[in-house]
């Protein structure tokens, strides 16, 4: 059996037993149905209209085997937001979406077991794993690889990509250092990010995220993927401790496994110009620390990776990948505002270090990140507004939105996402693509 | 020195856009002038000092108890003082007094039925068998022989001696109060011109009191808010004419002031918010910040022009605003970290929103700077400025520049002459004190001072100490042993110092009980100094004779028709704080410890106690906003520059500044008061521009690859011109303030001015001597990672020191039977660690119902006990878990982490603040936090009666928080519980707001003994004022039992489920 199949089928067959052993039907424990409307403010290449639904089976049992199946089948209206069929090559062919046509596809999120083995307790099978501290950036939430099929509009649970994974997670001896807890995973699944096709709504085309192509080269012919694909050359490793110590929650997390991130290359063959993408190895040590400095919780997440593969585009116009040592810090504060509401601010800074030659990316970028919201009417109404920055708050993506809860079960949201910034740029890329979204969410 | 640093191309394409759509912007501009300035239309003012306190401090809410059980209100006071006749005790003086009380109590905003002098109040006569109460006089006698015996009469009725004519006989008052206290002025205006038509020989008549003190002072701050911001205006543009003469620069200019006045005071008013007395000094500020800003801007313009008069005017216009674009973005944000600063820390709610729309204004300011202004200027296209000709640097330029150079090239020398001015400062700074007297906000020579003054001098007193005794039932005052207190509480007072007459309904009952000859009763073993009825029947019958024989009217703001609550009132003749002080602890120790009773406690009330209690608080809240304004000024700083050591250069000179500002105060003796505690953090966030200013200008030469001095040369003139009218224009807008009538806001003004002055001078020196020691060492470009270090330590540090919240009150030592209660539903045993299966339903006002099933744990140790609610249904928030640590220390550190099952991972949360709602239930944090205890650090406690819903088993106890912050906290003004005496647990529990407005209702139902240990079955809280319901069922409660203390981690959250 290859090894990229033991841990599917390991988590299956347990999850397999259990669902036998507790008489579970078919019929989900949850049922999540969402319709979304999207509009376009200045054209229509926004627009969506989107039903998805997510069944979810789980079974907490008594007995210490639990297990959790979700999918996620989602179908839109028509074939306008990305399209012909979505690229998929970023997916492990065990992770891959099952497609519905060009405007559909079923997905499965989570599929694993939970059980102890004495102090140690492990959870096998498809599953996010969130190490980082920090809303709306990643830094050290790097285990998954993430879907930016609408940029990173979509909320991180939703846009991570789930992987199959064996983690285990035991309470260390405690030698008078606080309480800590040590966490170990291996991923054989080597899927990365999912990009969005050539010419759909949230297509990349700032030259960063086009691996150095400007708008003024030519489009190149084809793009192919080379798919790592050895379990174990490509295998993610995770290691965590995660402390509580003084009142301060504390981790230290070490990452190698292959960048999500994908590299390119053009290669000419004949008349043919080729775009390979290709991911390659790093490791990503970090820490991260959140506590109490009177009302206000401040978190601090920092993140180095030596040696990390970064996209070039070197003066002949060849495109081409150095090694640089990367740096990411990010300080981040939330507290209790005026007027009764919650406030958020975070600052990264994220540096390349190392003088790269034809550098696509900038040596440092600034994102910045600023939250409020308050709720009204008992709850029931909640009103919040996220500005999401860079680069000196000329370019930046800002969202209000309104969520109503009717009640358990319904809760409709009205939101606007108002991109600025230059066509290069990580917003302003989207700049034309201000939008208007309307969603409505019932559980069954 | 990389501060944020967008390229050129992008900035220059965007002013571009701006120029070559100069009408659009123009039109938005004004547009937003138009809708925010339309708020203006609704602009509410509030002329009151008062609003200044936060109408839900206790002390504000006891004085309007006061006044709702008495109908008490501040009055305005007119005396009538003999000059050249030896009394007012002659037939004019008396039919003065007369004419005098009848004209005031026909001033329609006088209450005529509260007007009180001597030819209004009664005396106490006869004897046992015939007893009366005759008026001082009806008809003013006309004879010496008449007026001497009404002298007799009012000196043997000690109630009124002190109080309405003075020892000496040399000074009658007429005491009246007002409908509305908000009129004050109008009061004091009609007395005054009563006072002045009717002169008398041989007598002066002043008019004071505390009704005309605040209203006239209101008045006053009033009338200068309207005349000084237009005059400061008028100024500060004539500065810039001067400046640059060319009328149509004041064009964009004018429109520049109009977005960030009538934006900011306009949104203030659209958001509801009034316009306080303070708020006056908003426009001159915003003005003088949106000056600043345009000032830089049309330097730069003119200067380009002198350079290239050949180049379009709209390329000049785009190149300056691509030089400015970034200093007048970091001044921009370090003056709103200033503002903010204010916003934060501010006690005072007018203060605080002067903090937010200052805040708001400024940002208003940079956007139309921007925005609007090279628009207009492209539309109106400013001829080149005579004062600004290429070539020539012009004088101040020149100077300035010089100064600078030297700074740089001497830098020691220039430190060392700042140290040792610094070193000079710090003396007289320390001198500093926090004070006030309300009438030395007044001339020496105001009417209402001079009036003051000699009130105080003869009578017992204009300012007014009361305590308000409450009984907990109707008649509960009908006690002689209780009236017996209350005299020995009057004596008490009487022997405060500056109290010179503490007044009550006992004086009456004492004058009483002289003529009908009752024995006098002994209290603590001592003689009472007043001949008070020996038993609670008599006195009920002498209060009743009173009734029937006089007018009850004459003591209502003594005692009240049920007798159940009474007043003390104690005349001081000092309106200072730091005389006031010592009699105001001294009495409410007293009260707590000697007084305070089951079934009668006595509270600290009036003007006096208003007063106290919030300046006692002035102090620590100027530290704050001042610390608080420079870490965020820093912070900012900081950022913008990405360097600590230019942060910290950022804010030394205003630090200077302030230093100086501080060692004036102490030098001339100027307080610490409400007005001039504003002055530090304005001065903090209007004077770091100029440090920003040069910072940056010196940044951008070096990285041109300029050493300092030559950077200076180059970069400086411009700059240090426009700097230089910046702070003119800021200290002569100011110093307009200087020609208000209240020295206060003349004070005020000053200050600000000489900060202004201080700020530019230092920034000029400091920044220069300290960069050019920077570069000469090399340690400028540091790594940014060093800086990001750095600041991240300082402001964790900073934070740590400014946020950690205010050091617990002591729980004061008592024998009281209320504190032991309390003590005892305290130390109730709760169980180390135990299991619960909870049900929450919540009914809202509609009747709709919200469901949640949930696993609750708690677990005690190491001075913290940890919680744990997992949810458990329905299906859409299964699995989420809230965690806190509570420490059992009172202002401990609480912390609290959220899991959501969604995002995988536990989420560390703010700690909500005590009295917000938990979850959206109506249980506060605090009630979920203490189970059903009282935290005796937070409370004050007193028996009282068993509210609705308790049993007659139950015990009344009344808890009432310790200071207006905590109430405020908390979401409480006082907590009236029903104590089951078995288990000590409360069974009911009535919540007030910090309005004494009915809030909530707790009920505790099921309770019943599970491992000898008293546990709740249901708890419900119905909350009034929502109209909601919240119900709480406990079952399965198992001690021992749940996950244990070291288990209560983040990391496990994720597992808790299965707990």
């Amino acid at each position: 059996m290859p090894a990229r199949l033991i841990i599917p089928a390991l988590a299956l067959s347990q999850a397999a037993s259990a669902v036998a052993e507790s008489g579970a039907a078919l019929v989900p424990a949850e049922l999540e149905v969402e319709l979304e409307a999207v509009t376009g403010l200045e054209n229509d290449l926004s627009d969506l209209a989107e039903l998805t639904l997510r069944p979810t089976w789980e079974n907490p049992s008594e007995d210490g085997l639990d297990y959790t199946l979700s999918l996620r089948m989602r179908v839109a209206a028509a074939d306008d937001f990305t399209p012909g069929r979505p690229d998929r090559t970023g997916y492990a062919s065990i992770s891959r979406p099952v497609a519905l046509g060009d405007a559909g596809e079923i997905e499965l999120r989570d599929a694993y077991v939970d059980f102890e083995l004495g102090d140690l307790d492990l959870r096998l099978g498809k599953q996010q794993i969130v190490w980082g501290k920090l809303y709306g950036f990643k830094l050290l939430d790097v285990v998954n690889p993430q879907s930016f099929r609408r940029f990173i509009l979509d909320e991180f649970d939703e846009s991570r990509i789930g992987l199959w994974t064996i983690n285990a997670r035991a309470p260390l001896p405690d030698i008078g250092l606080g309480d800590w807890t040590g966490q170990v995973i291996v991923s054989p699944d080597t899927t990365v990010h999912r990009l969005p096709n050539p010419g759909s709504t949230f297509d990349l085309t700032a030259p960063r995220f086009r691996f150095g192509l400007r708008p003024e080269d030519p489009v190149p012919d084809a793009i192919r993927t080379e798919r790592p694909d050895n379990p174990i050359d490509d295998a993610v490793f995770g290691a965590r401790l995660a402390g509580f110590v003084r009142g301060i929650d504390l981790s230290f997390v070490m990452v190698s496994g292959l960048d999500p991130q994908p590299l390119g290359r053009l290669e000419t063959e004949g008349d043919t110009t080729t775009l390979v993408r290709f991911n390659k190895r790093r490791t990503l040590f970090g820490a991260s620390a959140a506590g109490n400095v009177g009302r206000v919780v401040l978190r601090f997440e920092a993140g180095f990776t030596p040696n990390r593969s970064i996209q070039t585009r070197l003066g002949n116009g060849v495109l081409s990948d150095a090694q640089a040592d990367q740096l990411g810090i990010a300080v981040a504060a939330d507290f209790s505002g005026p007027f009764d509401t919650f406030m958020s601010f975070q600052v990264l800074q994220d540096m390349i270090l190392t003088e790269v030659e034809g550098n696509v990316r900038p040596d440092n970028d600034t994102l910045i990140s600023a939250f409020v919201r308050r709720s009204f009417i008992d709850d029931k109404l909640t009103a919040s507004v996220q500005l999401l920055a860079a680069d000196g708050l000329t370019n930046f993506v800002l969202r209000p939105r309104v969520t109503y809860e009717f009640d358990d079960t319904t809760r409709i949201s009205l939101g606007a996402d108002i991109f600025s910034g230059n066509s290069d740029e990580i917003f302003g890329q989207f700049a034309d693509r201000d939008q208007i979204t309307l969603g409505i969410i019932r559980t069954f | 020195m990389n501060a944020l640093r967008p390229r050129a191309d992008d900035t220059r394409a965007l002013f571009r856009f701006v120029v070559r759509n100069a009408w659009k912007f123009m039109l938005a501009g004004l547009i937003g002038v138009a809708l925010m300035g339309a708020g203006l239309m609704q602009l509410e003012k509030e002329p009151s000092t008062d609003s200044l306190i936060p109408q839900d401090d206790p002390s504000i809410t006891m004085r309007d108890r006061a006044e709702e059980i008495f109908g008490l209100r501040d009055p305005v006071i007119v005396a009538v003082a003999a000059t050249d006749a030896q009394s007012v005790f002659t037939p004019d003086g008396l039919a003065l007094i007369a004419s005098l009380h009848r004209e005031i109590e026909a001033i329609d905003v006088i209450r005529a039925d509260r007007v009180a002098s001597i030819a209004s109040e009664s005396q106490v006569g006869g004897s046992p068998e015939e007893f009366r109460v005759d008026r001082f006089y009806e008809q003013a006698p006309k004879t010496i022989a008449g007026a001497e015996a009404v002298r007799d009469a009012v000196n043997a009725s000690p109630p009124h001696v002190g109080s309405l004519v003075s020892q000496d006989g040399r000074m009658a008052l007429i005491v009246a109060e007002l409908y509305d206290e908000n009129d004050g002025d109008p009061a004091y205006q009609a007395a005054r011109a009563i006072a002045e038509a009717t002169e008398t020989p041989g007598y002066d008549i002043h008019v004071a009191g505390e009704g005309a003190v605040t209203g006239y002072l209101s008045a006053s701050i009033d009338d200068d808010g309207k005349r000084l911001p237009a005059i400061a205006g008028v100024l500060i543009l004539l500065i810039v004419l001067a400046a640059f003469r060319d009328v149509k620069a004041l064009i964009p200019l004018l429109v520049v002031i109009a977005g960030a006045v009538a934006g900011s005071i306009g949104l203030m008013s659209w958001l509801g918010i009034k316009y306080y007395v303070i708020t006056s000094a908003l426009p001159i500020i915003l003005i003088a910040i949106a000056v600043a800003d345009t000032i830089h801007i049309l330097s730069g313009y003119f200067s380009r022009r002198a350079v290239s008069p050949e180049t379009p005017v709209d390329d000049i216009i785009v190149e300056t605003m691509v030089d400015l674009w970034r200093p007048l973005t970091l001044t921009t944000l370090t003056t709103m970290a200033g503002f903010l600063g204010i916003a934060l820390a501010s006690i005072m709610p007018p203060l605080a929103y002067f903090g937010w729309f200052a805040l708001i204004g400024t940002f208003l300011a940079w956007g139309y700077s921007l925005l609007v202004l090279p628009a207009i200027m492209a539309l109106v296209r400013p001829s080149p400025s005579p004062m600004i000709v290429h070539g020539r640097t012009g004088w101040i330029a020149s100077v300035l520049t010089k100064a600078a150079g030297y700074c740089a090239a001497r830098p020691a020398v220039a430190l060392a002459g700042v140290a040792i001015i610094m070193l000079c400062v710090t003396l007289p700074a320390s001198a500093v004190k926090i004070d006030t007297d309300r009438i030395q906000l007044f001339g020496l020579h105001e009417p209402i001072r001079t009036a003051d003054v000699a009130i105080n001098e003869r009578m017992a007193g204009t300012s007014y100490l009361d305590v308000v005794i409450e009984t907990d039932e109707a008649e509960g005052l009908l006690s002689a042993e209780r009236a017996a207190k209350i005299s020995a509480l009057q004596d008490f007072m009487t022997g405060l110092p500056n109290v010179n007459k503490a007044r009550a309904f006992t004086d009456v009952v004492s004058e009483i009980n002289q003529v009908i000859g009752s024995p006098g009763l002994v209290h603590d073993g001592r003689p009472a100094s007043r001949s008070l009825p020996g038993d609670d029947d008599a006195l009920a019958q002498q209060l009743l004779l009173y009734e029937a024989s006089g007018d009850p009217e004459d003591i209502a703001d003594e005692i009240d028709m049920e007798y159940r609550y009474a007043l003390v009132r104690g005349f001081m003749d000092t309106r200072t704080y730091t005389s006031q002080r010592p009699a105001v602890e001294a009495l409410g120790r007293y009260l707590e410890t000697e007084f305070n009773e089951e079934g009668m406690t006595g509270a600290l009330s009036g003007r006096v106690n208003v007063d106290h209690n919030w300046m006692k608080r002035l102090g620590d809240s100027h530290v704050r906003s001042v610390i608080l304004s420079l870490a965020l000024v820093f912070l900012v700083g900081a950022l913008l520059f990405r360097s600590a050591v230019l942060g910290v250069l950022s804010v030394t000179p205003v630090l200077f500044a302030i230093l100086s500002v501080y060692a004036l105060m102490g030098a001339v003796g100027i307080f610490i008061e409400p007005s001039t505690s504003m002055f530090a953090a304005i001065a903090i966030g209007v004077g770091v521009d100029f440090a920003v200013h040069f910072i940056d200008r010196i940044d951008k030469g070096v990285s041109e690859g300029l050493s300092v001095p030559e950077a200076i040369a180059k970069r400086f003139p411009t700059s240090a011109r426009a700097c230089f009218i910046n702070a003119a224009a800021l200290g002569l807008g100011f110093s307009v303030l200087m020609s208000s009538a209240l020295p206060t806001v003349m004070r005020f003004g000053l200050l600000i001015a000489v900060a202004a002055a201080a700020s530019f001078i230092a920034g000029l020196v400091l920044t220069c001597a300290i960069l050019a020691l920077i570069h000469r060492r090399g340690t400028a470009t540091q790594p940014l990672v060093a800086s990001r270090a750095a600041v991240k330590i300082s402001a964790v540090a900073l934070a740590a020191l400014l946020l950690t919240p205010a050091a617990p009150l002591t729980a004061q030592s008592s024998q009281l039977s209320a504190d032991q209660i309390a003590k005892k539903v305290y130390d109730r045993a709760e169980g180390d660690r135990v299991e619960r299966t909870l049900a929450m339903t919540k009914t809202t006002r509609g009747g709709s119902v919200q469901r949640r099933q949930a696993m609750s744990y708690r677990s005690g140790g190491s001075g913290e006990r940890r919680s744990l609610i997992v949810y458990t249904g329905p299906r859409s928030i299964r699995e989420t878990a809230f965690m806190t640590h509570d420490s059992a220390r009172s202002g401990g550190a609480d912390r609290r982490w959220l899991y959501l099952p969604a995002r995988g991972s536990a989420m560390r949360i703010p700690d909500a603040e005590r009295g917000k709602y938990f979850l959206g239930t109506g249980f506060s944090y605090e009630d979920i936090k203490s189970e059903l205890k009282f935290s005796l650090d937070d409370y004050t406690f007193a028996k009282a009666s068993v509210p609705r819903g308790g049993s007659q088993s139950h015990v009344g106890l009344k808890a009432t928080p310790r200071s207006s912050a905590i109430a405020r906290e908390l979401g409480y003004g006082s907590v009236h519980a029903a104590i089951d005496p078995t288990s000590w647990m409360p069974r009911v529990i009535v919540f007030n707001d910090t309005k004494g407005k009915l809030l909530k209702t707790v009920t505790v139902s099921n309770v019943r003994r599970i491992s000898g240990i008293w546990t709740v079955g249901e708890v419900a809280v119905e909350h009034h004022q929502k109209g909601h319901k919240t119900v709480f069922a406990y079952s399965n409660v198992s001690y021992g039992n749940g996950p244990g203390f070291s288990e209560f981690l983040p990391e496990n959250l994720s597992k808790a489920i299965d707990w």
